[in-house]
C-alpha cells in the first residue's frame, strides 16, 4: 500500500507543503492556474506543457511559476 | 573628440566597465512601451549592441507611453527606435528585425544574445520567448503587469533564477478597463534596464564606480 507523505518543496520561493505523488500539473491545478498564460521552471528548467502531468515533485524542488498578462 | 561615449567614459564609468558593456548584446523582442523605453535606457547607459524585433508601425495611441514622436507616426518601429536612439549616440549598432516573431521562425534570432528583453504585448509571445530561450545561458528579462494608474509600488523586478527575472505587478493586464501609460510603463521598462547594468556590474566585480 502507498501511502501518501508530505515532502517540502519551495513554490516561487515560498516553502510549500505537498504530497510525493504530486505532479507539476496537480500544483497547477490546486493554485487553479491558468495553464495558456504560465510558465513552469522545475529545478531552473523550463518544463514544455506536455510534461507538467509526467514530473513527480521530490523533496526540495523548486518550482516557479511564471505568470503573464498581456501588456507591453 | 568629444562623443557621448568619451564622456561616459570620462564622467560616469570606469573605462573598463564601459568596454564591458559595450559589448555586451542586447536583444529587445517588441518596440512597444516597454521595448523602446528599455532601448532608451540601455543607450543611454553606454550599451552599443542590440538585436530588435517588431513588426509593427507607429500610431497615434502609442505617442502617450511609447518613446516615439509625431513625425515618427506611420514608420516602422524598428527604423523610427534606430533613428531616435542614433541622435543619442551615432555609435550604436542595431540589428533591425521588421517581422513577426513566431514558433516557426524564433530559432532565427537572438542566437549569440547575452541578454533577451521580452517586451511583447500578448500572453502567447512571452510565453513563447521563456519556453524558447530559457533552457540556455542567456539572461532573460520579462515583462508582465504594467496596466493603470494605480498600485504604483507594486511594480518590482521578480528573480526567478540566477538569469530570469520577470518585471511587473504579475497581475495588472492591459484590457480596455484597464489601459497602459507611460508611468507605470516607464518604471517597469526602466527596472528592466536595470538589471542588465547590475548583473553586468557584478560580473566586472567593480565596488564603485569612479564619478
Amino acid at each position: 500500500m502507498n501511502e501518501k507523505i508530505h515532502i517540502n518543496i519551495t513554490i516561487n520561493g515560498q516553502a510549500s507543503n505537498v504530497f510525493n505523488d504530486n505532479t507539476i500539473a496537480d500544483i497547477i491545478n490546486t493554485y487553479n492556474l491558468q495553464p495558456d498564460s504560465i510558465v513552469i521552471e522545475h529545478n531552473q528548467q523550463i518544463i514544455q506543457k506536455e510534461n507538467w502531468s509526467k514530473i513527480v515533485l521530490a523533496n526540495n524542488d523548486k518550482l516557479e511559476i511564471v505568470r503573464f498578462v498581456g501588456g507591453g | 573628440m568629444v562623443s557621448f561615449n568619451s564622456i561616459l567614459a570620462d564622467k560616469y564609468y570606469k573605462q573598463n566597465y564601459l568596454e564591458y558593456i559595450q559589448n555586451i548584446k542586447i536583444g529587445i523582442a517588441g518596440m512597444g512601451g516597454i521595448g523602446s523605453n528599455v532601448m532608451n535606457a540601455l543607450v543611454r547607459s553606454g550599451f552599443c549592441k542590440f538585436e530588435i524585433i517588431d513588426y509593427d508601425i507607429v500610431e497615434y495611441s502609442n505617442l502617450n507611453r511609447q518613446l516615439y514622436f509625431l513625425d515618427d507616426i506611420g514608420k516602422y518601429k524598428v527604423d523610427a527606435i534606430f533613428d531616435i536612439m542614433k541622435k543619442i549616440n551615432p555609435m550604436i549598432d542595431v540589428i533591425k528585425h521588421n517581422v513577426m516573431l513566431s514558433s516557426n521562425n524564433i530559432q532565427n534570432y537572438f542566437s549569440d544574445a547575452d541578454f533577451i528583453f521580452e517586451a511583447f504585448d500578448k500572453v502567447e509571445y512571452k510565453k513563447m520567448i521563456l519556453e524558447h530561450f530559457g533552457n540556455t545561458t542567456k539572461n532573460i528579462i520579462l515583462s508582465s503587469g504594467m496596466a493603470g494608474l494605480l498600485n504604483n509600488n507594486e511594480i518590482k523586478i521578480r528573480k526567478i533564477n540566477s538569469c530570469h527575472y520577470v518585471v511587473g505587478d504579475e497581475i495588472s493586464a492591459v484590457n480596455h478597463e484597464n489601459m497602459p501609460y507611460a508611468p507605470r510603463v516607464l518604471a517597469c521598462a526602466s527596472l528592466m534596464a536595470s538589471i542588465a547594468l547590475e548583473l553586468t556590474y557584478k560580473v566586472f566585480n567593480l565596488t564603485n564606480m569612479d564619478f
